[in-house]
């Protein structure tokens, strides 16, 4: 027998106990590797936005090249990315209660979302001042966000930035959907009736969307990272909900056959909904618009019309394709895969690194006249690279290894 | 003709769905408070949450009298009454469209009073409204068409998941057009030919799919 993993990833708890039954002690390769994915595509996502003519006045490393293909690329994986990882930790949250209790599940959680944000926070948010510290006093051509810091940063009196859990959002939210999860078993709403009969194939494609937009409505188009230091209610709205839903489909994980038909559907409905979405972003966004749309509570009636039909958009394309993503990975990524595994294995600590490699990828190349595609690869690549090799070289069988995924130990 | 019958189905579709119905009329009932609220978040979840509530009790309605009758094989309890297939059709068409305009008249009336006495929504929103909730109507139709006719869960789910999606191309669409858009934070209802002729459109589909409906399942001969 190869190697076993005896702790837990971020989601998912370890597979032991034959006196489990077989709901809890089945191994899901497939949401294994879409997970792993899904993770991966947030690289993919966070590169994509350097070049992206919407972001180009908010991000920190815009090149001077823009894309409208990659634009449209990385928005629409920016729309499931998330849904899908946190549909996917919904359904392991419920196993793991199923299998350790509410208390175990709260001590499991706490040691491998809770401390790894608390242990890895400081260091990444000292990594961005450092980089963008860095990228402000050496560069020549600054983003348009470089120069507006470097403006701000000559101002006296300044107030500092609002502190943000920075793209660690995603272990902040986790933590609380965790939070909530446990409490709602606690009330016992996943055993009430209620919940299995709308854990339904009409409720999931039908009326589960709608359940969305009202907490996308209330933000931007695209929709941000809910990143603030506090519960965000919208978060709980969008996110939590596909949290909660991944729960219910683990409770009736048959579902996803029941789905199975629907399937290519789901592709071309999403697919259709995304031409209409991307054609009604505008071409870019200024520092100005955010900062209107942040200050006020006077609302624009014009703007309003088409933010409900956007959040729409959002929301189906959202579900659809979280969906998809699954149906597609239950048929051709459920089996064990050395490879998929170490990506699987690495993927926790390739994300919690990956911004700041990527920035300083992207910062080193910002002076240099390459080719944005070339730029692309290369930032991807690199980024890659490094979280894999310090993975394999320093995390793996190291206490932050254990920290992250467990403790891994051979196997007769 | 059994308007007996008719009659007795009508009623029991009506019976089987008043409780959701009930709780559906009062979260309604609140979504319009909150449309009324001069805040902007308020104000946007109070729409969405009319249009979905108009959309899930359509959808709710659809299932529980039609696709599921036949699921669960209450369909082979009606088949042994003495009724027609068109007469099975008409009681189905009328439980269901009176249901649903009984509730979809509550939430455009609402609607309509919060528009016209609220002093920071303008009355150019009228028209819009109107026609949004028009395209509403005509979507339930168009699903009840469908899972009446193709008599299949799988052909509802598919049409009712494009008929939601087209909500929200619909509604950017007329929000775009030249003699609907900027004419929304006016302060009168302008019902310009343009809006007259897309709601008259939309109450022509609407009558038109009713039409269809009776039309096509008068040709079958039997219930299977």
């Amino acid at each position: 027998m190869s190697n076993q993993t005896t702790g837990e990833d971020i989601t998912e708890p370890k597979q032991t106990g034959e006196s489990l039954d077989t709901a809890t002690s089945t191994r899901f390769h497939y949401l294994d590797n879409v997970r792993a994915l899904a993770m991966f595509a947030g690289i993919v996502f966070h590169a994509a936005l350097a070049y992206s003519p919407l972001m180009h006045n908010l991000w920190f490393t815009t090149s001077s090249q823009t894309s409208a293909v990659l634009d449209m690329f990385s928005w629409f994986i920016h729309l499931f990315r998330m849904p899908v990882f946190f549909l996917i930790s919904g359904f392991f949250t419920l196993m793991l209660i199923q299998k350790r209790g509410i208390s175990g599940l709260l001590k499991n959680r706490a040691l491998r979302i809770l401390l790894p944000f608390i242990v890895f926070y400081p260091f990444i948010m000292w990594s961005y001042v450092a980089l963008i510290g860095w990228g402000i006093n050496n560069l020549e051509n600054l983003s348009p966000m470089l120069q507006f810091f470097k403006m701000m940063k000559d101002v006296p009196d300044t107030p500092p930035p609002e502190l943000s859990t920075t793209h660690l959002w995603f272990l902040f939210n986790l933590f609380l959907f965790v939070l909530t999860v446990a409490l709602m078993y606690k009330l016992k709403f996943f055993q009430s009736k209620f919940v299995s009969k709308i854990t339904s194939v009409k409720f999931i494609i039908i009326i589960f969307p709608l359940v969305l937009v009202p907490a996308l409505v209330t933000q931007s188009v695209p929709h941000p990272a809910p990143e603030k230091f506090y519960p965000q209610l919208w978060s709980f709205g969008f996110y939590g909900l596909f949290f909660i839903l991944g729960s219910m489909v683990f409770l009736k994980q048959n579902i996803l056959n029941e789905l199975n038909r629907y399937k290519k559907g789901l592709l071309a409905a999403s697919i259709i909904i995304y031409a209409f979405f991307y054609y009604s972003l505008p071409d870019t966004i200024s520092i100005e618009t955010i900062m209107v749309m942040m200050a006020g509570n006077n609302y624009n009636l014009s703007y309003f019309i088409k933010q409900i039909p956007l959040a729409m958009a959002e929301a189906y394309i959202a579900v659809y394709m979280t969906l998809y993503c699954l149906l597609i990975g239950k048929q051709f990524l459920n089996k064990h895969n050395k490879a998929f595994k170490l990506i699987s294995d690495s993927s926790y600590w390739v994300y919690i690194i990956h911004m700041p490699v990527l920035l300083m990828v992207q910062f080193l190349m910002t002076d240099i006249e390459i080719n944005i595609w070339l730029q692309f690869v290369i930032s991807i690549s690199v980024t890659f690279i490094i979280g894999m090799s310090t993975y394999f070289a320093f995390i793996r069988w190291s206490p932050i290894g254990w920290l992250l995924n467990g403790r891994k130990k051979k196997t007769v | 003709m059994n308007a007996s019958i008719i009659k007795q189905l009508i009623l029991k579709d009506w019976y089987f769905n008043r409780l959701p119905l009930l709780l559906f009329t009062i979260i309604a009932v609140l979504s319009l408070g909150l449309f009324s609220i001069n805040a902007k978040s308020t104000f946007y979840i109070g729409l969405v949450l009319i249009i979905s509530l108009v959309v899930t009790v359509g959808a709710l309605l659809i299932f529980s009298s039609v696709v599921n009758e036949r699921k669960n094989q209450t369909l082979a309890f009606i088949m042994s009454l003495p009724l027609s297939f068109l007469d099975y059709t008409k009681a189905k068409i009328i439980s269901n469209l009176s249901v649903f305009l009984v509730f979809w008249s509550i939430l455009v009336t609402g609607i309509l009073l919060i528009i016209y006495y609220s002093s920071h929504l303008p009355n150019g929103l009228i028209p819009i409204s109107v026609i949004i909730m028009g395209e509403l109507l005509v979507s339930y139709v168009l699903v009840l068409a469908v899972a009446l006719i193709k008599e299949s869960e799988t052909w509802t789910i598919v049409v009712m998941g494009i008929t939601n999606v087209g909500i929200s191309l619909f509604m950017f669409l007329v929000a775009g057009l030249s003699d609907i858009g900027p004419y929304i934070e006016g302060p009168i209802a302008l019902w310009n030919s343009t809006a007259i002729s897309i709601v008259i459109v939309e109450l022509i589909l609407a009558i038109s799919l009713i039409g269809i409906i009776f039309y096509l399942q008068s040709r079958k001969k039997d219930y299977l």
